[in-house]
């Protein structure tokens, strides 16, 4: 009798365990996370995401050391420098002055004492803006394939600084406007009773450069924050098939209430040769609204620093009455040659994704398979095959692990910021990638998560999920406090 | 078999020692130090500012400007640990930002603005700092590196108080996250003692301070090869751009160079300006890799040697005479060259090393 119930016990044991053993996905023990493009560093430090992708030839080291030497250097607004190109508004002076060591931007500080702080010099966050009038998209070339609408006189974005010249004028003050912030504060328990205060930066905008009665005030104005992420392993992820993409869509996890979507965005190169149809599956952005490292960097060079360039030749602020006044203190022509312009879309496509750590430590395992059972892989999709990459040939067919689906979700409410964005609604945000998320805390103690940098640690990011992530954020919150700790764990081994 | 122990007890005890002896000495005696001497310099500056303010006359523009260069000692010879407050504050940039909009400083300092600290602020980081102090009491640098009394007028004296009690505030935020409390660490401990201790919520373990300290080593001498000196030196006589020139107003550049490789030398050797104070990254590598360890040394000061002799090769000692002379190119080269062969060696042969 005790010898049949052992030989039982045995085979359902054997039963239970024997399909997690054989379908134990290969993420769990993963150490390469970018391919042979990872490098394997001994320690993490501050400087663990500078380094350029591991499988770069001798040439191609040179071209990214060129970038990297563009991305730190300033831009200046003296027309007899020839470095001439900053603004005449804008968010940074750089591209590191967001990126700073290529890791995420630096939680704002509160000045202590104040119920507001004003934003009076250059930080990793700015402000898009929109008109959100109600008015429906049509997704062609009269709405610009859905694209946001530029608030009159101002555009889509909210330089809150400008050069000299801009802020030296009595009448205005730093730049398009003046941006403040304060943080909001709630608690959040769990159910074994543990408490963490939750902060959420809340934005007003004051002082427009057009006085009280600007266009910008009004109420179908909306404005969302966008906090700087890390750059690491991009030109992989403009690697990945897009049939593979749209395969995740396709699949169905309404038991889980996911249900990730594709951005189909402007796709700039494909306008500026003329396409009547110049839209592309959008990859990068915080809503996936830009399909190419190409596009995201020119886009950020030219909005972000205020740097005209061969993809956006024209001045951010262009046809604004600002602008208009500015003319005096500008010089014409293209600001970035095209060779700085190549060299920092190559930087910004091949800076590495540092090796795993802690691989195997029973605790980061064990969150591993955590993170998988309450559902986080349904968005955060670990792994990839690349196909082609057009200009990289090393990032081709490259076993990764970015942990993203490159899909827009809905995240809920508290996240959302209520601006469409080409098939992004005001609810949706693009999962992010979760690779270097063990790093970049090392690399900025301040670095803040999630799409406004509200997130102090990985903890308080896991907590504000919400919409298609309920269902998995619930079953974390429900796990026992040893689970949540080694999922997070597992995290900061990536 | 116990007498083996007890001997293993005291090995080891004695090797983690002489780590936190290395640690303590290079955050407190070094680090710390350099910051709190580049305090002092940045008071004395604006004292000197102050004086010239009361008495405008060429020596006592030569005081202040002999403060800058003071001043300028201490920053470039923190350059070399470029982590922490300095960078997660972004001080760096307010305090160091290049270049300097001189048409938006002439537009300024020709309004009718009052040239308040406030004003000076909101006017942004392209108008205050080392460079936009330089240019004021230094001159163009064209054909000078200075100039008569007469040009620093009144209303550029009073651009050069506020701008400099603004300095005096950055350096005073980041002496205090070093010395008094570093606000964003869980604990609130100073910086100093998070490095010195090799804990908080940055490191774990003292090779996680050492593989940072290496690391930037290896920013600023990355730096000062491809970005200080690549930018102006350009591939060949003809692609000379003076306008990136480092220290354009003072011709400071080779010093400026030369400091940034002594904080290298202040790590790794444990000395502050010259005089050792105990331990630094060499005496943690002696013990896992002595001919290494000493290698590293030489090369560094062979590096800084390479860097003055720059100034042997042009009859003004200056790196713009030797970047736009023939006789001078090879000798920046050569610095170049010595940089490289650093940098390569840090990051090859040291950092796998001393977290081994």
């Amino acid at each position: 009798m005790a010898g049949l119930f052992f030989i039982l016990s045995t085979s359902v044991t054997a039963q239970v365990l024997r399909p997690r053993a054989v379908t134990e996905p290969d993420f769990i023990t993963a150490r390469l996370l970018a391919g042979e493009a990872s490098t394997i560093v001994p320690v993490i430090t501050a400087f663990s995401l500078k380094a350029p992708a591991a499988n770069l030839t001798e040439d191609q080291k040179a071209l990214h050391l060129r970038g990297d030497v563009r991305f730190d250097r300033n831009f200046s607004g003296d027309t007899q420098l020839s470095d001439y190109g900053l603004g005449p508004v804008f968010n940074h002076r750089n591209c590191a002055g967001c990126h700073s060591k290529d890791g995420r931007g630096s939680l704002l500080e509160a000045k202590p004492g104040s119920y507001w702080t004003r934003i009076d010099v250059p930080r990793a966050v700015f402000l898009r803006m929109s008109v959100e009038d109600g008015s429906p998209q049509t997704f062609d070339a009269a709405d610009l394939w859905g694209s946001p609408v530029p608030v009159p006189g101002f555009g889509t974005q909210l330089f809150h600084i400008g050069v000299p010249q801009v802020r030296a004028a009595p009448s205005s003050g730093s730049g398009l406007a003046d941006v403040y912030f304060r943080y909001e504060t709630r608690p959040f328990t769990y159910p074994d009773g543990r408490t963490v205060q939750l902060r959420k930066p809340i934005f007003k905008v004051e002082n427009p450069y057009d006085g009280e009665n600007s266009r910008l005030l009004q109420d179908d104005v909306r404005f969302g924050a966008r906090a700087t992420p890390q750059m690491s392993g991009l030109g992989l992820l403009e690697a990945i098939k897009e049939e593979d993409i749209l395969n995740l869509a396709a699949r169905d996890l309404s038991a889980w209430g996911i249900h990730g979507k594709p951005n189909w965005v402007l796709d700039r190169q494909k306008q500026l040769r003329g396409d009547i149809y110049p839209v592309s599956l959008g990859r990068f952005g915080l809503k996936a609204n830009t399909p190419t490292i190409a596009q995201q960097a020119l886009g950020a060079l030219h909005g972000d620093i205020g740097v005209t360039n061969w993809m956006f030749p024209e001045e951010s602020i262009a046809g604004s009455k600002l602008f208009q006044e500015f003319l005096p203190h500008w010089r014409e022509g293209i600001e970035a040659s095209a060779e700085d312009s190549e060299a920092l879309i190559f930087y910004s496509q091949t800076l590495a994704v540092p090796a795993r750590r802690d691989v195997d430590d029973p605790v980061v395992v064990a969150g591993a398979r955590t993170f998988q059972r309450v559902g986080c892989t349904g968005c955060h999709q670990p792994s990839f095959t690349t196909g082609t990459h057009e200009t990289i040939p090393q990032f081709s067919n490259q076993l990764i692990f970015p942990f993203t689906d490159m899909l827009l979700h809905d995240m809920g409410e508290e996240l959302a910021d209520g601006r469409r964005d080409f098939h992004a609604g005001g609810r949706d945000w693009k999962t992010r990638p979760l690779w270097t998320m063990g790093v970049v805390g090392k690399v900025n103690s301040l670095a803040g998560l999630l799409h406004d940098g509200r997130a102090r640690n990985l903890e308080e990011a896991i907590l504000w999920h919400g919409g298609e992530a309920a269902v998995s954020r619930n079953a974390f919150v429900n796990e026992p406090k040893e689970n949540r700790d080694a999922l997070i764990r597992f995290l900061k081994s990536l | 078999m116990g007498l083996f122990k007890l001997m293993a007890g005291v090995a080891l005890c004695f090797s983690l020692q002489a780590r936190a002896d290395a640690l303590q000495n290079i955050s407190y005696n070094i680090m710390l130090r350099t910051y709190k001497a580049l305090q002092a310099a940045t008071d004395d500056m604006h004292a000197k500012i102050v004086v010239l303010q009361n008495e405008p006359t060429q020596d006592n523009l030569t005081a202040a400007q002999n403060a800058w260069r003071a001043m300028r000692v201490q920053w470039e010879a923190s350059e070399g640990f470029l982590f922490g407050p300095v960078s997660e504050l972004e001080i760096d940039p307010e305090l160091d930002t290049w270049p300097l909009d001189r048409t938006a400083l002439q537009g300024v300092l020709n309004s009718g603005e009052a040239l308040t600290p406030d004003y000076v602020r909101n006017l942004g980081a392209e108008l205050g700092g080392f460079h936009t102090v330089e240019f004021l009491l230094f001159g163009n640098g064209v054909n000078s590196n200075t100039q008569p009394v007469a040009n620093v007028t009144p209303r550029v004296l009073q651009y050069l108080n506020s701008t400099v009690q603004l300095m005096q505030g950055h350096v005073n935020t980041l002496v205090s996250s070093w010395e008094t409390g570093w606000v964003k660490d869980s604990s609130g401990r100073p910086y100093a003692e998070l490095v010195a201790t090799a804990s908080g919520d940055t490191f774990e373990q003292p090779r996680d301070v050492y593989a940072q300290m290496v690391e930037g080593m290896m920013g600023i001498i990355g730096e000062v090869s491809s970005t200080k000196i690549a930018n102006s030196f350009g591939g060949s006589i003809g692609a000379v751009d003076l306008e990136k020139e480092e220290s354009p107003y003072s011709w400071n550049s080779l010093a400026d160079f030369t400091d940034n490789v002594r904080s290298v030398l202040n790590v790794y050797t444990g000395e502050y300006m010259g005089v050792r104070q105990g331990e630094g990254l060499k005496d943690v590598l002696m013990e896992k890799d002595p001919a290494l360890a000493q290698a590293v040394e030489d090369k560094i000061r062979d590096t800084m040697q390479r860097i003055q002799n720059i100034a042997l090769s042009n009859p003004g000692g200056t790196f713009r005479g030797a970047i736009t002379s023939p006789a001078g190119r090879p000798s920046v080269q050569n610095a170049i060259d010595g940089l490289d062969e650093l940098f390569a060696m840090l990051q090859n042969e040291v950092l796998p090393a001393i977290v081994r």
